[in-house]
């Protein structure tokens, strides 16, 4: 693959030329699907050279927006960022703004906040682990995965009364409390989602259409990773101990033992190993911080303007390292919100890794970085021996991927 | 790194996180010139930040090499209109300008 930057150096300095001569317009990307991204790759043959990203199709404008509404409205309002890891966002948001204050947050809404965050993380990366099963062609662990996360999504109806949207952050505190009568349901469903993980480890070891297609395929150096500034799961594949939760502790993490989860290849082999590890470290957190939960308030009592001020925090999302500021003027409004999410920081890796790797490779390595599934939807392919374009469907792209590695099977 | 309109000037905030240490830099850029030097041969993986700064505030990052297109803004969005994060952009302009009026 050689150095990052060398190869698109290569590319585009007969690319940028071309790209202008041939820049094909794509229209609005498949409405279905939530989060669309649109990558230009651009071949040689067979082989990756270079990857143009072109995001922003389902930027609302929420930043802008948040200079419109009050500050617990704004809660609501970026949980709706991301319908995975909604809790983190709106997590990371009253955290900054509580950053503006000197409110003391009632332990306890700290130790519901981090149960919250585990359920969560157990449901993304279990979600993940499904979508990698799909897209490089072994749909039984699609199946058992999701099953599985039903359970998740079970619990954190049972503790926040909603499935996708918690809405139990607020500003100083939670809005619900977690009834000493649903611990020994919580624990005993953690227990069994942990058994379940070290059972799809052993599937991912032995199982061949998985290792044949994850083993050695975005090799990511630790080097690499954090020129890159990569995030969260990604860069713990790589090597680097770099967690949140552990380096700069938030909400009650600083009391609950918690492993940070490494591997050395930086493979989708190691991801899954390290996302798969993680859920057990989750449900140990859980656990624990079920156990030793202290009694009290769960929230204050706060008027609706904020000290003035700007406040910047991060927190571990599923996903990897999610960064907000926030700047008060001293009113009930926020002057300015920012939000960096960790697929935009981890978007520069991705199209570094897949350079080098063949298109049957696409659809496995760019679930790797655990995005909104949607950029897989509408690639647009060039050739550049026979100056050939033409577009495949996220589908199509799939069934491609495995043909090319099991030519014998229909997808 | 974090765009603030600031009224005569943006601010360009960095936020760095290398051990220990937790750092944020700000950078007054005058809105006369809009002109600041690019940190992406520093740090290669700031290439998208910059261009989601230049998308929302029009700050343009000198040897950035993506500086030419757009990373957020639709393809609709007027050139002539200000970049939408600067205050003096109403949200009602946006919206007649990219044919999305309530």
């Amino acid at each position: 693959m050689g150095e990052p930057g060398e190869s698109r150096k290569e590319a585009s300095a007969g690319l940028v030329q071309y790209s202008t001569e041939n820049l094909v317009p794509f229209g609005p990307i498949h409405p279905a699907l939530k989060e669309p991204e649109y990558f230009k790759l651009y071949l040689r043959g067979e082989t990756i050279v270079d990857v143009i990203p072109r995001i922003g199709y389902v930027h609302r404008g929420l930043e802008k927006a948040a200079e419109q509404r009050r500050w617990t409205q704004n809660t609501y309002m970026f949980e709706r960022t991301c319908g995975i890891c909604s809790f983190a966002h709106s997590l990371a948001y009253v955290q900054a703004v509580e950053g503006l204050t000197t409110y003391e947050i009632p332990e306890r809404a700290l130790y519901i906040r981090l149960i919250v965050a585990e359920l969560e993380r157990i449901h993304s990366h279990l979600l993940w682990a499904g979508l990698l099963g799909h897209w490089a062609g072994f749909d039984t662990l699609f199946m058992w995965v999701w099953r599985d996360r039903e359970i998740v999504l079970d619990l954190v109806e049972a503790v926040a009364g909603n499935r996708v949207h918690k809405s139990l952050a607020t500003i100083a505190g939670v809005k619900k409390d977690i009834p000493d009568s649903m611990k020994s349901k919580i624990v005993e469903r953690t227990k069994h989602l942990a058994d379940r993980a070290y059972f799809y480890k052993g599937i991912v070891d032995t199982e061949s259409t998985l290792l044949m297609r994850t083993r050695k395929v975005g090799n990511l150096k630790a080097e690499t990773a954090q020129k890159l500034c990569a995030v969260g799961p990604l860069v713990r594949a790589a090597g680097v101990p770099r967690d949140v939760r552990a380096d700069d502790p938030y909400a009650a993490y600083g009391d609950v033992p918690l492993d940070v989860v490494t591997r050395n290849d930086g493979d989708v082999y190691s991801l899954l190993h390290v996302r798969l590890d993680e859920i057990v470290t989750s449900a140990n957190a859980i656990d624990y911080a079920l156990e030793h939960m202290p009694k009290g308030p769960i929230r204050l009592k706060i008027p609706p303007t904020i000290p003035a001020g700007e406040y910047s925090t991060h927190i571990e999302a599923p996903r990897g390292e999610l960064f907000y500021f926030v700047k008060s003027s001293g009113t009930a409004i926020p002057e300015r919100v920012k939000a960096r999410t960790p697929t935009l920081a981890n978007l520069p890796t991705a199209l570094e890794l897949l350079k080098g790797y063949t298109m049957a490779d696409v659809p496995v390595v760019l679930t790797a970085i655990d995005p909104c599934f949607g950029c897989m939807d509408r690639l647009s392919f060039v050739d550049l021996d026979s100056q050939k374009k033409w577009s495949w469907t996220g589908e199509q792209l799939r069934e491609y991927g495995i043909k090319h590695y099991f030519p014998e099977r229909n997808a | 790194m974090t765009g603030l309109d600031s009224g005569d000037r943006i601010d360009v905030v960095y936020h760095f996180w290398k051990g220990d240490v937790i750092a944020s830099i700000k950078t007054p850029v005058p809105k006369s010139s809009k002109h600041a030097p690019s940190i992406v041969g520093i740090v290669p993986g700031a290439i998208l930040y910059e261009m989601e700064v230049h998308d929302m505030f029009g700050v343009v990052f000198d040897e950035n090499p993506w500086m030419d297109r757009r990373l957020l803004l639709p393809d609709n969005y007027p050139q002539d209109l200000p970049p939408p994060l600067l205050k003096d952009t109403k949200p009602a302009d946006i919206r007649k300008a990219v044919g999305v009026e309530r």
